[in-house]
């Protein structure tokens, strides 16, 4: 079953346990509930005139009803919850928030079947009375308390159907945010890179260069001149190799980005080109990527190089420099620091402060 | 490393990158069609007209029906009675009842003959103590609805002033929807009594007073409440059920044009 059309039976659940329940209270507060038994006479009580009874049965049996209708309450409260968690389950935002409201919906099945056990309770009690009847309609057989019971344990019968069409979702809502959570805990793939943004191409870059052997940035590392300039040799040598990789993925890039609105499109609104040849724009990307990854390449070089050409002077030669990485972005970036002193460090693309380690 | 100097490999890539640069095309085209604006039509110089945010009208809505119900709790007579009085030669009697005399109802003794029985049975389930109380609570009920419908339209207009994502925008508008729908449900809760003493009125009508014949009790203003508060409950799940049939197309369109992953197809 696909999930909108779960989300409408759900939804129709709902619906009629909504309207039964609200029935049930309404009958309950308006039809004669039980009969008081005079030598001559017969007089009806409804819940409010139970209420202002003298008669101390009377006055318990109201007890009953009225937490039966309290328990009522609550369970058309629980199923507008559940309700609205379905619309924000289908809505995709607030996804946990969803998930908690419609669980909130099956607690509803204890207060039914709560309230359904205390409502046979009540016409058992009254049965046994002598001088209480069950009220009637206009034969003895057909009583007001009938219906309404009848209506609570359909209320229940739903109640159960929610619990079985919920309870599935519930679960792998369940799986998924655990699975999450364990996905969470490993290393971010590569191949996760969906934006068009110059600085997640250098991350991207970055994180790329992990692949190369011999040039591991995961663990912090203090790097020599020499050592840096082999890193831009073996740069240029895997130049080749790299291009390829980031066209390939600027090409999955462009895929999975085909929700949002066309390219063409937003250059209309902004008035500066008209309809443009298809063909040609899938070319222009791909020399776009081509020329981005060799900016990448040289931004990267220049960086390595600065490296080199900076050299420590007066009382800054203790200071050395790391190859870090940002714990938020995973971001690699070189920086100066003291060995002995403590430096708030600032990643320059999510600008998340921390210290190294 | 090794893999990429395989001739194999570098064949499937190959062919792979086709069928991709092919697929690329083909989504662009689409969405292209989809996006495209009928230029042909369009006058040099005019200028895009931007989506229109939508307002919340439940507010005002909200304020409305309230309103209606306030006047008719104070100028609508609540009931109607009309009944033979025996010790005047049969004479019909009608009385009107206003929300305005209800302090004034315990001297009242037709008033006291209906719904304070002396013979310690309420036969109807409404006397004057609970008349007050009903009353009282339908006023604060409606004065909730009213305030949480000026809340909603205050809100509204300060939404589509600012930039807040529809999705939530509509969100809003069903949480305010339910709570509109609870207020509506007690209402009808609290006013259904006096449906309550019709019935009564019917199996107990006899014993209510010796000097009383033919009594007809008529609830005005408490069953035009009960239907105007139906109505807004009808028009709060109704739009609860919008909301989610919008949620749910979006949800399909998604569905529609989920995009490919890299590497699995």
């Amino acid at each position: 079953m696909r999930k909108s059309e779960l989300a409408n039976t759900i939804e129709m659940i709902i619906i009629v346990m909504l309207f039964f329940s609200i029935l049930v209270l309404m009958l309950n507060s308006f039809l004669p509930t039980v009969i008081l038994k005079n030598p001559d006479t017969l007089v009806y009580y409804n819940i409010e005139s139970m209420h202002y009874s003298q008669n101390i049965d009377i006055q318990n049996l109201y007890n009953n009803i009225n937490l039966i209708n309290n328990l009522i309450w609550i369970i058309i409260i629980f199923t507008f919850i559940a309700f609205l968690g379905v619309i924000i389950n289908i809505s995709n935002i607030y996804k946990k928030i969803s998930y908690l409201f419609l669980s909130v919906g099956c607690l509803s099945i204890i207060f039914i079947t709560i309230s359904s056990y205390l409502y046979i309770n009540f016409i058992l009690n009254v049965s046994n009375s002598n001088d209480i009847l069950l009220a009637y309609i206009i034969v003895e057989p057909l009583r007001y308390s009938y219906i309404i019971l009848l209506i609570l344990l359909i209320i229940f019968l739903i109640s159960i159907l929610y619990i079985i069409m919920i309870i599935p979702i519930l679960f792998r809502a369940f799986k998924d945010v655990k699975s999450d959570k364990q996905e969470l805990a490993k290393e971010k793939p590569i191949t996760k890179f969906f934006s068009k943004n110059y600085d997640q191409k250098i991350s991207f870059y970055n994180r790329k260069q992990e692949n190369v052997e011999g040039f591991n940035y995961e663990k912090k590392k203090e790097y020599t001149e020499s050592e840096l300039v082999d890193q831009i040799n073996r740069i240029e040598t895997k130049e080749n190799l790299d291009t390829n990789y980031i066209n390939k993925e600027s090409m999955a890039e462009e895929i999975t980005n085909n929700e949002k609105k066309s390219p063409f499109l937003e250059d209309f609104k902004e008035g500066k080109t008209k309809k443009k040849d298809v063909n040609n724009e899938v070319k222009i990307s791909e020399i776009f990527e081509k020329a981005l990854s060799s900016a990448i390449d040289k931004k990267k070089k220049e960086e390595l190089k600065q490296c080199i050409i900076k050299k420590p002077t007066g009382p800054e030669k203790d200071e050395k420099k790391y190859v870090v990485k940002c714990p938020e972005c995973s971001f690699f970036f070189i920086k100066e620091k003291n060995k002995e002193s403590i430096t708030i460090i600032k990643c320059p693309r999510c600008g998340k402060e921390g210290t190294i380690k | 490393m090794d893999l990429l100097e395989n001739d194999k490999f570098k064949e499937d890539m190959l062919i792979k990158k086709q069928d991709k640069k092919m697929l690329k095309e083909e989504i662009f085209n689409e969405n292209y069609k989809k996006d495209s604006i009928p230029t042909h039509k369009m006058e040099i110089g005019t200028k895009l007209k931007p989506k229109k945010k939508p307002f919340l009208k439940l507010g005002l809505l909200l304020i409305c029906i309230g309103i209606i119900c306030l006047l008719i709790i104070n100028v609508v007579p609540w009931a109607y009675t009309i009944y033979d009085n025996k010790t005047s030669n049969h004479m019909n009697n009608e009385i009107f009842y206003y929300n305005d005399k209800i302090d004034n109802f315990s001297n009242d003794t037709n008033f006291s003959s209906f719904f304070e029985s002396k013979d310690s049975y309420n036969y109807l389930g409404v006397n004057s103590y609970t008349l007050q109380l009903i009353f009282n609570m339908q006023s604060y009920i409606i004065y909730t609805i009213i305030i949480v419908g000026v809340i909603l339209t205050i809100l509204s207009l300060l939404i589509k002033r600012g930039d807040f994502p529809v999705a939530k925008y509509k969100l809003l508008y069903c949480f305010f929807a339910i709570i509109t729908a609870i207020l509506c449900i007690y209402l009808i809760f609290i006013t259904v009594k006096f449906l309550g003493a019709e019935i009564l009125l019917f199996y107990n009508g006899n014993f209510i007073s010796n000097n009383i014949e033919n009594l007809a009790l008529l609830f005005i203003s408490p069953i035009i409440l009960i239907c105007l508060a139906s109505i807004l409950l009808k028009i709060n799940t109704t739009i609860l059920k919008i909301n989610l049939n919008y949620f749910e197309k979006i949800f399909d369109e998604k569905i529609k044009n989920k995009p490919f992953k890299y590497g699995v197809n």
